[in-house]
């Protein structure tokens, strides 16, 4: 068996760890999975309860430039496979509305990695988002991003009332795209909304 | 099933699908853009070496010229020291006449650097462009000095491709830089070596052989000294040879296992020799701090073994601490005691491995120079002869 992160064979006696024990299923040698450092981490954004999985770290970094720019979808799942069944009944009641991502970039990369990552918790989907235009979030500053949140729109889309929403997201830093999506999906009136983030970026500030 | 028309990898569990169709995991961090072959026109008075080649270097290098006329392979196994760049000057210059893609691949990026300069001393008419990662603006040029990771924007560019320390870290027993490498060349390949893996010399067909086992100077190569001390004295003697070098004005590399232990040493040393540097991977202005190093503006470094290849500089003297750390096979040690008495005027130098205990490396490596030392003897005998 070969790890799908490293690429490198996994030794058989690793094969007989506790890990292995409760996770038959994990494609990951124990040294990358001791890599991800998952932290939970509860928090609320402007009063709606939400959870970061992973600190955003350099190893995490990496991993998803692998799984956005050379566009390696075989590690997309990897993330969450985990803990799948966990948030898999934490959230079972909820629909995921994925945060979007530029409409061009996606036709350009074949896929939605957001989707891509959360597509292990068995949840269903629903689009309710589309991002107006192009904006480059990593390059910019605090105060601009802020200014940016309301390119996220309503897709036009109508969903039956008293829904709980779960908003998905792979990277949060300033939760400027988070509030500007928060925003609209209010207006569809949800009994409940919840966020769900693989990772959170505390440390970078700008 | 699929096969990687780059990297030549079948393995399905390194093959993912996007969109049902198969893409290699393996080769996935090189970008596809590669550069088409363009050919050349003919050139002469390439090569302006102001000193000729030893006897014993003009007879490899004879042997590789004739071996580029039949369309053979080459395998250098050359002493550390022995000339093994100035060996292929010759044929560079032969292929040049004919018109032909010459490349020169490594895989230190420090020793890219360095090899640029000294082929640019060599060949003043002709253009030399070096490529590693974040320097990769000039992409054609005479002459190609690259590091192993960017052949693969070449494929089948090659028509003489020369593998320099090919048993250096990233290169040896990596498959997809190994096919990277055969599959840019389309005609010669030259391959040379210090220390070669018994892997790799199983590998190669034993008639592509050739060996030089003398430095161009005729001189022995200096033997390791070996310092079983504890771990008090190890830096009361370290403090003392330093103070010795200093008066001296001769440079000093100090070899130690890891990063961490590299920055730790000197933050004790600075303490008491405040001319010197620190160097390791993590950091980013290396070549500066070398310059520094030949320049004697500095007089010592405390390095990890990535100055282990390449490096050249005049009364070098070398110390080995903690060498009994399993970071050091005895391939890497021989390695490291052959920067010292590289240069025709000073053939000699300290080597110090400063140990709490002996291990078989330290052992084999003083067993090893001692074979070619001995070796080393019998050929100036039967030259005298």
């Amino acid at each position: 068996m070969i790890c799908k992160f490293c690429l490198k064979p996994i030794s058989i006696d690793s094969l007989d760890t506790f890990l292995y024990f409760f996770h038959p299923n994990l494609f990951l040698c124990p040294s990358c999975f001791q890599k991800l450092e998952p932290t939970f981490f509860h928090f609320k954004l402007q009063g709606i309860p939400c959870l970061a999985i992973y600190p955003y770290h350099a190893f995490l970094r990496e991993k998803l430039y692998q799984l956005k720019v050379l566009k390696d979808i075989e590690i997309a799942p990897l993330f969450l496979e985990p803990y799948r069944r966990e948030l898999h009944f934490r959230y079972q009641k909820f629909i995921c509305v994925p945060m979007p991502s530029d409409q061009q970039k996606e036709q350009e990369r074949g896929f939605s990695p957001v989707k891509e990552i959360f597509r292990i918790l068995n949840l269903s989907f629903l689009d309710l988002l589309k991002k107006e235009s192009s904006f480059k979030q990593a390059t910019s500053t605090r105060k601009e991003r802020y200014a940016h949140r309301f390119l996220i729109v309503s897709n036009g889309r109508k969903i039956s009332p008293h829904q709980n929403l779960l908003l998905v997201d792979d990277v949060m830093t300033t939760g400027a795209s988070l509030l500007g999506a928060i925003e609209v999906l209010k207006t569809f009136h949800p009994k409940r909304i919840e966020i769900l983030l693989l990772s959170r970026n505390v440390g970078k500030r700008r | 099933m699929f096969c990687c028309p780059r990297c030549g990898n079948s393995n399905s569990q390194l093959i993912g699908y996007l969109n049902h169709k198969p893409y290699c995991r393996k080769c996935l961090s090189f970008p596809q853009k590669t550069n088409p072959y363009v050919a050349r026109v003919p050139t002469k008075d390439n090569l302006a070496l102001s000193y000729s080649l030893t006897k014993e270097q003009q007879r490899v290098a004879d042997a590789l010229l004739e071996r580029y006329h039949k369309h053979h392979n080459a395998f250098i196994h050359a002493v550390c020291g022995a000339g093994k760049t100035e060996i292929v000057y010759p044929l560079i210059d032969q292929a040049l006449k004919d018109g032909k893609r010459i490349g020169f691949a490594i895989p230190r990026r420090d020793v890219v650097v360095e090899l640029e300069h000294r082929l640019k001393d060599v060949f003043p008419h002709r253009s030399v462009a070096s490529i590693y990662g974040g320097h990769k603006k000039i992409t054609k040029a005479d002459i190609l000095v690259l590091t192993m990771h960017q052949l693969y924007a070449y494929p089948q560019y090659f028509d003489v491709l020369i593998g320099d320390e090919v048993d250096a870290f990233p290169f040896e027993g990596d498959d997809v830089l190994e096919t990277f490498f055969e599959r840019a060349v389309r005609g010669m390949m030259v391959m040379m070596s210090a220390t070669p893996s018994s892997r790799m010399l199983a590998k190669i067909p034993s008639e592509d052989h050739l060996f030089l086992f003398k430095r161009f100077h005729g001189k022995a190569i200096p033997v390791p000294t070996m310092m079983i001390q504890s771990r008090m004295k190890q830096k009361f003697f370290l403090l003392q040879k330093l103070r010795k070098y200093h008066k001296e004005n001769k440079p000093c590399l100090i070899f130690v296992p890891t990063i961490e232990q590299a920055e730790t040493l000197f933050s004790f040393l600075r303490f008491f020799f405040p001319l010197g540097a620190c160097v390791h991977s993590m950091q980013k202005k290396r070549e500066m701090i070398l310059q520094k190093l030949k320049d004697k503006k500095i007089f010592y470094l405390v390095t990890t073994s990535i100055l282990e290849r390449g490096i050249t500089v005049a009364h070098l003297q070398v110390m080995i601490y903690h060498a009994d750390s399993s970071f050091y096979p005895a391939d890497t040690l021989e390695q490291i005691c052959g920067r010292v008495g590289r240069k025709k005027e000073a053939t000699d130098g300290d080597i110090f491995f400063i140990a709490e205990q002996k291990t078989t490396a330290m052992i084999k490596t003083i067993e090893r120079i001692q074979k070619y030392n001995r070796d080393l003897q019998v050929l100036l005998k039967a030259d005298f002869h």
